[in-house]
């Protein structure tokens, strides 16, 4: 019988050591009913992930719509228009927005901690271009002078304008292809590029082209109007 | 000086057991039940019954401090569960423990039940123990199924709205018996007072009743040996042989059976300790609110293969499975001793049960299994929070880098799955373009078929366009193009083809 009682007390022991590992083991690590207090940076990412990362790419980088973790590209947009899209959405474009009338319905504040967390994530130390990312804010551009900048900077990797094949970086003169941008849309892509798939911004460096070759304000609104018009010749 | 405190000791215990014994009787009560003789071979195939009692326990002390915080009304039950889990200290555990102890509960009376069965413990003289553990089976899922109404959140909404629908199918008495449930047409705040009185006394009063039974019927039966093929249970001379063996060879219940019992509960409990920690509570899910339309409600686990059945059953016979299924399976569950209670127990002796048991664990499993993947509903969301795979971006021209982004917009991955996230409803889009041409992909993307809607008029030319071309260039990376029949060149856009430039000329 002491046997038993010996055996029943070891047991015993190893269960309330077992609990109190577990019990400590569960106050340290992310807690299941969400008792801890996330801040406005992880609950920015959380948000990101379930609402973003699909066409924006895990992290803000390598997705299939415009690299969001960019300092530089956050900081030139700014805050207000970033809260603007993320509000409303691209209109003419994929992105559907999170605001009031989406379907995750956030309120103004949700939107603005977003904002800000995501500013807090990848915005750090970022730089605004000198040169305006709004199309409100570009100069009007010039077709048949974007044209020339076009076959300077492009067309050694996009193709000739008449190209419409799958070949090096692909045609952007396909209409199909610029019936679903809009000119900001162009113009983003123009200013900043797809780092993360090797295609350079406005400051270069553009194939055969000088190393300090950078674009202005002025042609990029250029190039934009040139892609449009051999949209429209199509059509 | 110790030894004569000892010795006080000694006494003022002996004699309080001395006091409370000649005015009780308890001891003499109790040490007949603690010390009945056991079968010397009863080893570990028999302490899953003493662990589902150990389960019910602990459910009966974290349910007792659980209702002394819990607000059993429509409007704060779901923010008492969040008080619980978040200003009550330790309360989280508290509800954790009290979830996996319930599911620990349901796996342990299933798997003695399995163990009754196999070792057709149910025969003559325990077929009222079979019985009245059958009853005690129901209690259990009972108390299941209405521990998690108490949770007051989507599951439980939608798991009502089930309950109450199939309760609606009963012809005549239908409608009657489905306000009687639901405390009304709707449900509402009668709802959950009525499941709360089920779960916290009606349901486990009568457990209690039905265990005090099987125990009863336990020391007057005894419990049973293991198997031998060819020791056969005839009714004339079982109970005679059974009282010579035991007698011969028996052991007594306390110490040693009851230690195996307790070596396997201690582990079992461990274990519920450890998943309680670290999984932690289970729910509340979404608020209980019939306007939220994304809601994914799914039942708990012992009643995931229900929830598969209904969602697989061709509509037409669904009522007819309701309303005589249940009944033959109550009755079959029932009956079985009645039907067989006499000749071999072995299992090796009983190829029909044998047979039998892994028909219906194998259907029960994969219809839990296939619950749990639900493959049959899409993912709803999917197309914002599973990223298109990196890999099926790299060196994709502009418009094919669009159609990823409409592929994604267009929600075509809440049923799709790309680098397997994604719905299993349709089928992956991995290597969609080398299994169909270009034209194919236009026509399902349009036209829709095989369950799939159809997006002509969602899509615009240009997206299509974009989505397909993007399709195409989804392929077994390894496949040469030109083995791959029906496939196309990769192509960036229709007007590269002379076919599609016709078309687009003729609008």
């Amino acid at each position: 019988m002491p046997n038993a009682f010996r055996n029943i007390a070891a047991l015993l022991g190893v269960i309330v050591a077992a609990a109190c590992v577990g019990a400590c083991g569960k106050i340290s690590s992310t807690d299941p009913a969400e008792n801890i207090v996330l801040t406005t940076q992880q609950l920015a990412m959380k948000n990101y992930a379930q609402n973003c990362s699909a066409c924006h790419g895990a992290n803000g980088v390598n997705g299939a719509a415009r690299q969001l973790a960019d300092a530089n590209y956050l900081a030139s947009v700014g805050r207000e228009a970033l809260i603007n899209i993320t509000t409303n959405g691209v209109s003419g474009g994929f992105c559907p927005g999170s605001g009031p009338a989406s379907l995750a319905q956030w309120d103004a504040k949700q939107v603005a901690d977003f904002v800000d967390g995501m500013l807090e994530a990848w915005g750090k130390n970022g730089v605004a271009l000198s040169i305006p990312w709004s199309v409100k804010l570009a100069p009007a551009g010039n077709a048949s002078n974007g044209q020339a900048v076009y076959a300077a900077t492009c067309q050694s990797c996009h193709g000739a304008p008449n190209f419409k094949g799958v070949t090096g970086a692909g045609s952007v003169t396909d209409p199909n292809y610029l019936r679903l941008i809009t000119d900001q849309g162009l113009r983003t892509a123009i200013l900043f590029g797809r780092p993360e798939r090797g295609m350079p911004g406005w400051s270069g460096p553009f194939p055969h082209q000088a190393a300090d070759r950078k674009l202005s304000s002025q042609e990029i609104s250029d190039v934009v109007a040139f892609l449009r018009s051999t949209a429209s010749q199509k059509q | 000086m110790f030894r004569t405190i000892k010795n006080i000791g000694i006494k003022m215990v002996g004699g309080l057991l001395g006091w409370t014994e000649s005015r009780s009787g308890v001891i003499t009560f109790v040490q007949p039940i603690l010390t009945h003789r056991v079968p010397r071979d009863a080893k570990w195939w028999y302490v899953f019954g003493s662990a589902s009692l150990m389960f019910f326990s602990i459910q009966v002390v974290t349910g007792i401090l659980l209702a002394t915080m819990y607000v059993p009304s429509a409007a704060e039950a779901y923010s008492s569960l969040q008080y619980i889990d978040q200003q009550v200290p330790f309360g989280w555990m508290l509800r954790a423990l009290h979830a996996w102890s319930s599911n620990a509960m349901i796996l342990m009376v299933v798997i003695h039940m399995s163990q009754v069965f196999l070792h057709a413990s149910f025969k003559f003289p325990r077929e009222l123990m079979w019985m009245v553990g059958v009853l005690l089976l129901f209690c259990t899922l009972a108390l299941a199924f209405t521990g998690q109404i108490m949770r007051w959140d989507q599951d439980a909404y939608w798991g009502l709205g089930i309950g109450a629908a199939i309760v609606d199918r009963v012809p005549m008495l239908g409608n009657q018996m489905r306000n009687v449930m639901l405390g009304g047409p709707y449900i509402g705040g009668a709802t959950l007072s009525r499941f709360f009185a089920l779960h916290v006394f009606v349901l486990p009063g009568l457990t209690i009743g039905l265990i005090g039974a099987h125990m009863a019927l336990i020391l007057k039966n005894g419990i049973s040996e293991m198997p031998k093929p060819g020791m056969v249970v005839d009714p004339k001379t079982y109970v005679a042989q059974y009282e010579e063996r035991i007698k011969k060879t028996g052991v007594a219940f306390m110490p040693d059976a009851a230690q195996r019992d307790m070596v396997f509960c201690g582990l079992m409990l461990i274990i519920v300790g450890l998943l309680a920690a670290y999984l932690g509570p289970v729910g509340p899910n979404g608020i209980p609110n019939p306007t939220i339309i994304d809601a994914n409600p799914r039942p708990d686990y012992a009643f995931l293969w229900i929830f598969t059945a209904m969602a697989l059953m061709p509509p037409q016979i669904e009522t007819a499975v309701l309303l005589i299924a249940p009944p033959i399976v109550v009755l079959a569950l029932l009956g079985l001793p009645l039907i067989s209670n006499r000749g071999e127990r072995a299992p090796s002796r009983r190829p029909g049960a044998v047979i039998a048991y892994v028909l219906i664990a194998t259907a029960l499993g994969t219809l839990t299994w296939l619950g749990v993947v639900s493959a049959w509903s899409p993912v709803m969301d999917a197309w914002t929070s599973m990223p298109t795979p990196p890999q099926y971006l790299v060196g994709r021209t502009p418009l094919e880098m669009q159609g990823a982004l409409v592929l994604q917009h267009s929600q075509c991955r809440n049923c799709h799955s790309l680098g397997g996230q994604g719905g299993l409803r349709g089928p992956n889009l991995d290597n969609v373009g080398s299994r169909k041409s270009w034209d194919q992909l236009v026509r399902q993307v349009q036209q829709g078929g095989g369950n799939m809607p159809a997006y002509g008029k969602n899509l615009s030319s240009a997206e299509t366009t974009a989505v397909v071309a993007f399709m195409t260039t989804l392929r077994n990376s390894g496949a040469p193009e030109s083995n791959i029949p029906g496939a196309m060149e990769r192509q960036s856009s229709p007007d590269q083809a002379p076919k599609a430039v016709a078309s687009e000329a003729g609008k």
